[in-house]
């Protein structure tokens, strides 16, 4: 393998390892999933082509950061006819997409997030495997499927949301009192 | 603050459902209060866990599996329990690229290295990778592959079928090097990061299907069936000149001579010659059946809402007449008019054969269905469909590839069930349909944990002389 394909690999398995921080900071900014996605891709090409401007793995994380942070102020630049984008609160979200990351690592969020799913009700469960795995399900089947409106299921939603995040939360204080 | 409104807002704001001057507020408060914009952080990041978990479900709206009266607890656990198998392969292949890095990188001191890569110990060579005869492939030794094809099954999961004329090397335990020939790639989730050197680029997948042809002439044609897929346009000491991400339903030729990355027209002109004209995305036409699905052993080419179509045996004169399972024009399924329908193809007739394959990856029990509907276009008209395991087995002789100069040989076969007794009520059955001009074939096939669904499409070959369409049904 060429130096070359070594850190075209090292420069894929930082982007996995990362995804999730990275995303949730694109997201937070666009408010899209779409082009929370495209613009996720785009970084990922910029990464994979500057990694050998990267002198250091720990410092992985605030480089793509900050190319994800140009890539976000390029399309809201685009975008602004459609949404105008703060740059300010694009800046402010990427100092806090740091210190949540500092303060505990993703993996630990997200095996929280499993754990609390477990401990839902298994209606709550199933109307959560629904709605956010049902992109190609019409809201005609999900209402039928559990006898309510849509808004009532969007309520429903943001309730196990509230449940989901204070769980998290409560998870992550007992590990750092442990 | 009422924490429970402020959330509400933030869940809101991430929705795009806030009044204008509610979100003026709102990122008047992230940019001031640095727990506003951390928690907002963090609902995006739950946001993006449950969409990315919710989507690992395979949950569509069409599945029968969603039986949520019947065990929703069990169902949702056992999606739950899936779903954290992901990390903990990404976890073993990156270890895995870690190991084969650390390794190689030995015979290339000299070159300098602007990633500080991880110190790992050097550990005995893990799995390998083999045929699908079992056979183990040396890594790093050219292989020339002058006829027929081989199955690369990669210990990351990723599955090549290469065609020949090709010249490849097995390089790593995800990666190939693929001087010159065709392939097509199967990577699941476990092989992400699987990589491919050609003559003139490099490709990263992302979790995808895609093909590959490959040329000496310093050209390398990529089409992306599933997924997404990095390319990129390398000089010649294999260095990323520039690079190119590549999305589903999209082909490019990387062109070293040009120095171009060039979109180019999806279709595969490949299945073209064979006589399909289209098909839709949810369809992947693979010009080789791989040896372990020709054999009938399943769950080979396991992808969930994706056929495959593979032609078999090409101008076949029928020596007697032959019973199809259904010819009809229409898409009704009632045993009356399929019968009705039910025809002999008269002995003399010269068919071109396709197999049709789906077998869904979905794991989640005895039950779970995930369905796939897609359209095939052909050239000439449809003759009939073979869709009983009985007559696919029985037709063997005629139409499958391994039968050709073997007269006794026979395979197991699954087939397809469409309702055959009254019209389906329950959904639960499979539906296999052709047009009035005969020309498109429609289906909606719905498999799972230990079942494929599969059948024989036959046209009229092209150096057969028309047949007429009004051939006298059998009683």
């Amino acid at each position: 393998m060429s130096v070359e394909m070594h850190m075209q690999s090292a420069a894929v398995r930082l982007l996995m390892n990362y995804r999730g921080a990275l995303y949730s900071y694109i997201y937070a900014c666009v408010c899209n999933h779409a082009d929370a996605e495209d613009l996720l891709q785009d970084v990922s090409v910029a990464v994979v082509e500057s990694f050998s401007q990267l002198t250091s793995e720990e410092g992985f994380l605030p480089w793509a950061r900050e190319i994800a942070r140009r890539r976000i102020l390029a399309h809201a630049r685009k975008m602004k006819k459609e949404r105008s984008m703060d740059p300010q609160v694009i800046s402010a979200l990427a100092e806090a997409s740091e210190r949540v990351t500092r303060r505990h690592p993703v993996s630990r969020r997200r095996d929280a997030l499993l754990e609390c799913l477990g401990k839902l009700p298994a209606s709550s469960c199933d109307l959560l495997l629904r709605y956010y795995g049902s992109s190609v399900a019409r809201v005609e089947e999900i209402e039928a499927r559990f006898g309510k409106r849509m808004s009532a299921i969007y309520a429903e939603v943001h309730r196990m949301r509230s449940l989901l995040r204070d769980c998290v939360s409560r998870r992550i204080q007992e590990d750092l009192l442990e | 603050m009422n924490p429970q409104e402020d959330h509400r807002k933030l869940l809101n704001y991430l929705a795009g459902t806030l009044q204008p001057e509610e979100v003026r507020e709102l990122e008047r408060q992230i940019c001031e209060l640095p727990e506003v914009a951390d928690c907002l952080i963090e609902l995006a990041y739950d946001e993006y866990f449950l969409v990315e978990w919710g989507g690992s479900t395979g949950y569509g709206g069409n599945s029968p599996a969603l039986s949520v009266q019947q065990q929703p607890s069990r169902t949702a656990l056992r999606k739950i329990r899936r779903w954290l198998l992901l990390p903990v392969l990404s976890m073993a292949i990156t270890l895995l690229l870690i190991l084969q890095a650390d390794h190689k990188l030995d015979n290339v001191p000299e070159l300098p290295l602007h990633v500080d890569t991880p110190q790992v110990n050097h550990a005995p060579h893990s799995a390998p990778v083999t045929l699908s005869t079992g056979e183990v492939v040396s890594p790093n030794i050219e292989q020339t592959l002058p006829h027929g094809f081989v199955e690369l099954l990669f210990p990351t999961g990723a599955k090549v079928f290469i065609t020949a004329p090709a010249v490849y090397e097995v390089t790593g335990e995800n990666s190939i090097r693929l001087q010159k020939g065709n392939f097509v790639a199967n990577v699941p989730e476990s092989g992400y990061g699987f990589q491919v050197d050609t003559p003139s680029g490099r490709l990263v997948d992302l979790g995808t299907v895609f093909s590959v042809h490959a040329s000496e002439n310093e050209e390398t044609h990529l089409q992306v069936i599933r997924g997404k897929v990095i390319a990129s346009l390398t000089n010649d000491r294999g260095g990323v000149r520039k690079s190119r991400e590549i999305q589903e339903n999209q082909a490019v030729k990387i062109d070293r001579e040009q120095d171009e990355i060039s979109e180019t027209p999806y279709f595969n002109v490949i299945s073209r010659k064979y006589g399909i004209t289209h098909h839709t995305h949810t369809v992947a036409f693979q010009e080789q059946m791989p040896d372990v699905l020709a054999t009938g052993k399943y769950q080979v080419f396991e992808h969930d809402n994706l056929a495959f179509v593979f032609p078999e045996r090409a101008n076949v004169t029928l020596p007697e007449h032959l019973q199809g399972d259904l010819d009809s024009p229409r898409p009704e399924q009632t045993a009356e008019e399929l019968m009705s329908r039910r025809r002999d193809i008269p002995a003399g007739t010269t068919v071109d054969c396709f197999r049709v394959y789906y077998d869904p990856v979905n794991r989640d029990g005895e039950g779970a269905f995930i369905p796939v509907q897609g359209e095939i276009h052909f050239a000439r008209p449809i003759v009939g469909i073979l869709l009983s395991p009985e007559l696919l087995k029985k037709t063997d002789q005629l139409f499958h590839p391994l039968c050709e100069y073997d007269p006794n040989c026979q395979f197991l076969h699954q087939g397809t069930e469409i309702d055959n007794t009254q019209v389906d009520q329950t959904g639960k059955y499979d539906v296999v349909s052709i047009s009035e001009d005969r020309k498109r074939l429609t289906f909606l096939l719905k498999s799972g944990t230990r079942f494929v669904d599969e059948f024989r499409v036959l046209i009229e070959s092209a150096e057969s002389q028309p047949i007429s369409t009004n051939s006298p049904t059998r009683p």
